[in-house]
């Protein structure tokens, strides 16, 4: 839920509260007044001296009289019998007296609420009381109005209270606003979007300032991470074209001398194991370009394309090698990716190779091909001797098995090609036991609708 | 005997190439920058312009747009230690017939210098023709004859047979073999180079004619009769 929400809510709970509040304790209070008048005059009547019962009634009604109290007086016996003397003008119609009277009488004195009415017993000797109703209609006609009156007038003031407090955290909800939005332009890497510079309350001013202090040092930290990839890219890339000048001379030289005739069997035999050294540093060179090309979080533009004709080409290319092994493979006919045709053919032609590397020539390679909800998964199987671990991420130039790999010639690469590959055009790849006995090898690939 | 000019400025390179080409029987410039190579080029009229792209004072595309200016027939085949395709497309457009990069095979070069060639020379009908004593391979319609008789190789047997007798006397790698008759560009344990080559050698040897020799280990070479191996 955004802030500005809350704080509506907030502030409407706050009008809603103190217009309730206002308003019940205002008609508390003036319930309490306007009884209190109500029953003043009753107060004063002084019955003391009276020992005659029609002398308290005369200066009782004298009192109401002179007073002006609307009020209904009966004169009720310890029987409860009840005879009406006076009958006010506001008096409910109905008529409560014996009941209610009989119950006053329990407690000579008191009075009570019953109604819309108070009634007052006074003792005016020979047993017998007068008891005088008073209506509270018009207290409670006064209190009604009270309230519409607090509850308006607490409804204007905290009106009046929430604009002002919306208009001072106005500008504290803006620079937020100006923050947030920032904050997501910098997410998506706009890191030169200028830092909002709103002005605010003191906290949001230091959020503005420190925020700016932040991205200000991860732009420095990126570029200095961006330049330093560059510059390693750069050097590999400088070292590795600065290689293959003196390669191409010494491997020229090498084939000239292997391919001159005459030579014996031992001297064909030492200029060909130089020349197979000489091809895996080829080999190696064009691997670790092949790496600073790909490799380093880079991320290589991706384009719709059809991998199942492509795996099948490569594998096809493999055929020759693979003619002594069981070879199956599981696709449809097509599964449209999100990939790049060289990159994509580098990964399957470098896991082909793999496996012929790395493997017994009656080994079995199993490839699938399958669809989920969002991804394309292609597997490569073998029945080799599988790794001795299964890492989450390739290290480069570890050889698996040092012997095998030496007189096979592996650069030790391979893996870091095909992971870093497959990671530039937005996939996964996951080495983990085959059923088969081997290695299984799993890209997942963004799927393309 | 076709003259080529050769240019690049790395002295092991020019010697290299010097060296080979020369064996291969052709005559060779040399030039160490390319305006030097333009100068030659422009007065000497070689057959065939092998140029490095990175090279002091012009480099290979400046070598090309200016030599193309009054030349448009000679061919030049470019010589690059990079591998971006964009190179390979920018040398196309300024005119560059073929494109070999660094590191390359001695042998592969010989071969694209001796198909351009080829295409630019008026061919004699030989140079689509190969022998061996009484085998003759025609390249051009794919057929093997030993005398009179005609004998039927599979694709990938004719290759073989093809990449051999191309470099008839000189030991061939299996490797190389792997590259050029399977486009399988490494070493690998397979069988397969032995199994067809046994194919072609049951197809094509006779009691009294045995060329292709196994070199242990190394690879195979055609031997002719008559030469001493």
């Amino acid at each position: 839920m955004k802030l500005k929400s809350k704080l509506n809510i907030l502030l409407v709970l706050v009008i809603l509260a103190s217009t309730v509040g206002a308003a019940t304790a205002a008609s508390i209070f003036s319930h309490r007044i306007e009884m209190n008048s109500l029953e003043a005059p009753l107060r004063s009547i002084d019955l003391t001296s009276k020992g005659n019962p029609n002398e308290a009634l005369t200066s009782i009604l004298n009192l109401l009289q002179s007073e002006n109290v609307d009020a209904t007086v009966d004169i009720v016996n310890l029987h409860g019998r009840a005879t009406r003397l006076l009958s006010s003008s506001t008096a409910p119609k109905t008529d409560p007296t014996t009941r209610d009277a009989q119950r006053l009488l329990d407690q000579v004195g008191s009075s009570s609420d019953v109604n819309n009415s108070v009634y007052t017993a006074l003792n005016i000797g020979a047993d017998q009381y007068a008891v005088i109703i008073l209506s509270t209609l018009q207290v409670q006609r006064h209190q009604q109005e009270l309230e519409y009156l607090v509850g308006a007038v607490s409804l204007v003031l905290s009106g009046i209270f929430v604009a002002a407090a919306r208009r001072t955290l106005r500008s504290d909800l803006l620079a937020l606003q100006d923050l947030e939005h920032y904050a997501s332009e910098v997410t998506r890497g706009e890191l030169d979007t200028p830092a909002p510079n709103r002005k605010g309350s003191a906290e949001i001013a230091n959020l503005q300032r420190e925020f700016g202090v932040m991205v200000t040092s991860l732009k420095e930290k990126l570029l200095l991470e961006q330049s330093s990839r560059e510059m390693m890219q750069r050097f590999v890339d400088d070292a590795s074209h600065e290689l293959r000048t003196p390669l191409t001379v010494i491997k020229g030289f090498n084939e000239l001398l292997l391919t001159q005739e005459g030579l014996g069997e031992e001297e064909l035999s030492l200029l060909a194991t130089s020349a197979s050294e000489i091809s895996r540093m080829e080999r190696l060179i064009s691997d670790l370009l092949y790496l600073a090309r790909v490799g380093e979080g880079r991320e290589i533009a991706t384009t719709p394309l059809d991998v199942v004709p492509i795996l099948r080409s490569e594998l096809h290319r493999f055929e020759p090698l693979f003619e002594s092994r069981v070879v199956q493979i599981n696709a449809p006919s097509s599964c449209f990716i999100l990939g790049d045709e060289e990159i994509l053919r580098k990964i399957f032609s470098n896991a082909f190779s793999n496996i012929c590397r790395y493997t017994r020539l009656t080994d079995d390679v199993a490839i699938t091909v399958e669809r989920t909800v969002d991804v394309v998964i292609v597997t490569v199987d073998d029945s080799g001797p599988g790794l001795p671990k299964y890492e989450v991420v390739p290290t480069r130039f570890e050889r698996f098995d040092d012997v095998r790999s030496r007189s096979s010639g592996g650069a030790g690469l391979g893996m870091s090609i095909m992971y870093e590959a497959t990671r530039a055009i937005g996939g996964q790849m996951v080495m983990r036991p085959s059923n088969l006995g081997g290695l299984s090898l799993e890209f997942r690939f963004r799927q393309s609708n | 005997m076709s003259t080529l000019l050769i240019a690049d400025d790395e002295a092991g390179v020019l010697s290299l190439l010097d060296e080979a080409l020369k064996r291969s029987g052709y005559a060779t410039l040399l030039a160490a920058n390319g305006a030097e190579a333009l100068d030659i080029a422009r007065r000497s009229k070689p057959d065939l312009c092998i140029v490095d792209i990175n090279m002091p004072l012009l480099n290979g595309y400046e070598f090309l747009q200016r030599f193309r200016q009054d030349d448009v027939n000679t061919p030049v085949l470019l010589l690059s230690a990079r591998d971006a395709e964009e190179d390979v497309i920018r040398g196309l457009k300024y005119g560059a017939d073929d494109y070999v990069r660094k590191p390359f095979g001695v042998d592969e070069l010989l071969l694209r210098v001796a198909a351009i060639l080829r295409r630019v020379q008026p061919q004699s009908a030989s140079d689509l023709i190969l022998r061996c004593g009484e085998l003759v391979v025609n390249i051009d319609t794919h057929e093997v004859h030993f005398g009179d008789e005609l004998i039927d190789l599979s694709a990938t047997e004719f290759r073989l047979l093809e990449v051999l007798l191309e470099r008839t006397g000189r030991v061939v790698t299996r490797e190389q073999l792997l590259r050029e008759v399977w486009n399988i560009d490494f070493d690998s344990e397979t069988s397969v180079l032995d199994t067809y080559v046994s194919y072609v050698r049951k197809k094509i040897h006779r009691s009294d004619f045995a060329p292709i020799t196994t070199v242990r280990g190394v690879g195979f070479k055609i031997v002719s009769p008559g030469a001493t191996s």
